[in-house]
C-alpha cells in the first residue's frame, strides 16, 4: 500500500515538471539585426549603445584585435555570453532520464569555435556550486521551464569578453540571465549579461534564429599554426596612454566620437537630443595620423628609446 | 489506508478536471461548468499586462536607430533591386545637409508601422476600448490602434494570417495601418502542429499532458493596409504590400525592472528578397514624467 501511495505522488510530482523538446534542432542565426557587430566582428573604439563603466572602457581601448594571432589564445573558446551573438548555427538537444522521462539536461553546440553547453534541468534540482568551484568559459548554467519560456541562469564564468575585436572585458563574477522561446520557426533569447565590475547595468540583448529542418554541423578542429609572422614571444598590446583606436571602417560610419565612447546614457532615446549638439568629427586622416604618432611612441617605448 | 488511497485519487482527479476545465478558459484556475462565463473582452482576457509608460533601451543596431545612416547604407536589410533604387533617392540636404546624419531631423516615413517600433522613442500603452489597445510614441508623435475581435481573443495571429482569416482591407492605407492582435496562449502539449492553449481532455498512452494549462503568453498582431514608408531612417523603404507579424513577449531583468519585447517580422514582396526580423526591447517606466513629444517632418 505504501509503495501505491509513493506511486501516486510521483505522478503529482512528474506534472510540476516538464520535459519539453520545443526548442530542439538545428537554428540559424538571423542576419537582419546588429550582424555588424558580430560577422566581421564590430569596429574598435566604437562602443555606444554599450552600458561599460570607464574600467572597461579603458582596458578595451588599450586592446590590439592581434592577439587573435598568438599561439596561446588562438584556440580560446567563444564564452557562453558571447557564442550566441556570433553569426553561428545552433544546435540545442536535451536527454531525458529513461525512467521518468523528466529532462535532465539541455545542451548547446555552435558551429564556430564549437563551444558546448550545458543546461541542468530543472534548476531546483541542481543547487548553485561552491564559490571557489572552477569557472569556465560555459560557466554553470541551470535551466526551468515556465509556461514555453525557458529560464536560464548562468554563472561561474571565467573572465571573457563582451564583445570580441573590441577587447571589451567581463570579469569572473558575470552572470547571464535567459529568455528562450519561440514562435513558429523563429527562436528568441534574450540575454541579459550583469557584470558589477565592467557594466553599469545589465545588457540586454535578443539574438534571433530561424528553424533549420535539415540541419547539420561541421566539426570544428581548432589546431594551433603561424597564421601571421610575428618575433617569437611577440604579445600584441597597447599601452596606458594609447586613446585613439578607430579605423577607417569606424570612421565611414559617421559616428560621433563622444557616442562611440558608449555608457548607459547613450541607450536611451534622448540621446538623440545629445547627440545634435555634437561637433562633426575630424577628418579620418587626423585621426590615423594621431593613431601612429601614439604607435611610434609605443614602439620607441618598447624598444627602450622612449 | 485505502481510505488515504481513494481520497488521494480524488484530489488528483479533481486538479485534473480543474485543469482541463481551466485550460479551455485559457487561464489558470477553473470554472464550475455548469456556469459558463460570458466572452471575455480583450482586455479582460489579458494574458500580459503591457500598460504604462515604456522607454526604448537601444543597445542593439545603435547606429541605425540613434542616427541616420549614411546614404546607400542598407546593411542587414534584405532589399532587392527595386528597394535600393529608391533607397538611393535619399537626399541628405533635406535633413541637415553634412550634419544629416547627426540632426534628428527626422522624416515621418520613418515613424511608419514597419519601422515604429524599432525607433528610439516612449510609448504610452493604454486600452481606448475594451477591445481596443492604443499604442503612443513620443517620437514621431504616432498612434497605434491594435484591435481585438471582440469574442475572439485567443488564438494564433501567424495561423490566422495563414488560414486568410486576415486579410486587409482597411482603406485607405495610413502610416499605421490596421493592427489585429490574438493573445496567444503557450503551445499545446503532445500535438502534431502547433497549437495553442490547453485541449481540455487527455491523449492518453503516456500523453496526457495535453489538458495542462500553461503559465505565460503573449500577444500577437498582424498589420495590413499600410502607407508606404520606411525600414531606416536613411530612405530604405517598404511598399503598401507590406504586412507585418509581430509578438509582444514581457520578462523582468535580474534587478526585477520589467520589459517587453517586440519580435517583428516585415513582409515585403515588393522591395524584401526575404522576411527582415529584428527585436525591439522596452524598460517599464513609473510614470510619464520623462514623456517628451519631438515630432517628425513631413517631406514629400
Amino acid at each position: 500500500m505504501r509503495t501505491t501511495i509513493i506511486g501516486l505522488a510521483a505522478c503529482l510530482l512528474a506534472q510540476s515538471t516538464s520535459a519539453q523538446s520545443l526548442i530542439n534542432g538545428y537554428w540559424n542565426p538571423l542576419g537582419n539585426q546588429d550582424a555588424y557587430h558580430y560577422a566581421a566582428g564590430p569596429d574598435p573604439g566604437d562602443f555606444s549603445g554599450l552600458p561599460i563603466t570607464d574600467a572597461a572602457r579603458k582596458i578595451a581601448q588599450q586592446y590590439d584585435a592581434d592577439e587573435f594571432e598568438m599561439p596561446e589564445l588562438m584556440c580560446r573558446p567563444f564564452m557562453a555570453t558571447y557564442a550566441p551573438r556570433t553569426l553561428s548555427t545552433m544546435r540545442i538537444w536535451d536527454t531525458t532520464d529513461p525512467q521518468t522521462q523528466e529532462q535532465i539536461k539541455i545542451e548547446t553546440n555552435m558551429a564556430f569555435s564549437a563551444p558546448h553547453r550545458t543546461i541542468w534541468m530543472p534548476a531546483s534540482n541542481h543547487p548553485a556550486p561552491p564559490a571557489t568551484a572552477p569557472h569556465t568559459w560555459q560557466g554553470y548554467s541551470t535551466g526551468k521551464w515556465v509556461g514555453n519560456v525557458l529560464w536560464v541562469h548562468t554563472d561561474h564564468l571565467k573572465p571573457g569578453y563582451l564583445q570580441r575585436s573590441q577587447g571589451l572585458p567581463l570579469d569572473d563574477r558575470t552572470t547571464m540571465d535567459e529568455r528562450i522561446f519561440r514562435y513558429g520557426d523563429v527562436l528568441v533569447d534574450i540575454m541579459m549579461i550583469s557584470d558589477p565590475q565592467y557594466l553599469s547595468r545589465p545588457f540586454i540583448y535578443s539574438k534571433l534564429y530561424a528553424y533549420i529542418p535539415q540541419g547539420n554541423m561541421d566539426p570544428y578542429p581548432c589546431s594551433v599554426h603561424n597564421q601571421v609572422p610575428a618575433p617569437e614571444g611577440y604579445v600584441p598590446m597597447r599601452l596606458p596612454f594609447y586613446t585613439t583606436n578607430y579605423n577607417d571602417l569606424f570612421a565611414a560610419k559617421g559616428i560621433p566620437l563622444e557616442a562611440a565612447k558608449g555608457g548607459e546614457q547613450t541607450m536611451f532615446p534622448e540621446y538623440q537630443d545629445y547627440l545634435k549638439t555634437l561637433p562633426p568629427n575630424p577628418p579620418y586622416a587626423q585621426l590615423k595620423a594621431e593613431q601612429e604618432k601614439q604607435l611610434e611612441e609605443q614602439n620607441a617605448i618598447a624598444r627602450g628609446k622612449p | 489506508m485505502k481510505r488515504l488511497v481513494f481520497a488521494f485519487v480524488i484530489v488528483q482527479t479533481a486538479l485534473v478536471a480543474a485543469q482541463g476545465r481551466g485550460g479551455g478558459q485559457g487561464r489558470g484556475g477553473g470554472q464550475p461548468a455548469a456556469a459558463p462565463a460570458p466572452p471575455q473582452t480583450a482586455q479582460q482576457a489579458a494574458l500580459v499586462d503591457l500598460t504604462g509608460y515604456w522607454v526604448s533601451v537601444v543597445d542593439e543596431d545603435w547606429r541605425f536607430r540613434m542616427m541616420t545612416p549614411p546614404k546607400g547604407d542598407y546593411a542587414q536589410v534584405p532589399l532587392n533591386a527595386a528597394g535600393r533604387t529608391i533607397a538611393n533617392q535619399f537626399d541628405p540636404e533635406l535633413y541637415g545637409g553634412a550634419g544629416y546624419q547627426t540632426s534628428q531631423i527626422i522624416d515621418c516615413r520613418a515613424y511608419g508601422g514597419a519601422g515604429l517600433m524599432h525607433m528610439p522613442t516612449r510609448l504610452h500603452i493604454t486600452w481606448a476600448s475594451p477591445e481596443t489597445l492604443k499604442i503612443e510614441t513620443d517620437w514621431g508623435v504616432q498612434t497605434r490602434l491594435i484591435h481585438f475581435t471582440p469574442g475572439k481573443s485567443y488564438g494564433d495571429i501567424e495561423l490566422a494570417l495563414r488560414n486568410g482569416e486576415i486579410n486587409g482591407g482597411h482603406e485607405p492605407a495610413s502610416m499605421q495601418g490596421y493592427s489585429i492582435a490574438m493573445w496567444e496562449q503557450p503551445y499545446r502539449f503532445n500535438q502534431v502542429t502547433f497549437q495553442r492553449g490547453a485541449a481540455g481532455r487527455g491523449g492518453g498512452l503516456g500523453q496526457n499532458r495535453a489538458m495542462e494549462a500553461q503559465p505565460g503568453g503573449s500577444l500577437g498582431v498582424v498589420t495590413t493596409d499600410l502607407a508606404p514608408g520606411w525600414l531606416r531612417r536613411n530612405g530604405v523603404p517598404y511598399s503598401t504590400k507590406t504586412r507585418l507579424i509581430e509578438h509582444f513577449m514581457t520578462f523582468q531583468d535580474p534587478t526585477g525592472k520589467d520589459w517587453f519585447t517586440d519580435t517583428t517580422e516585415v513582409l515585403d514582396p515588393e522591395y524584401l528578397n526575404t522576411p527582415f526580423i529584428i527585436s525591439s526591447e522596452f524598460q517599464k517606466e513609473p510614470d510619464g514624467s520623462k514623456w517628451a513629444l519631438h515630432p517628425c517632418k513631413e517631406i514629400k
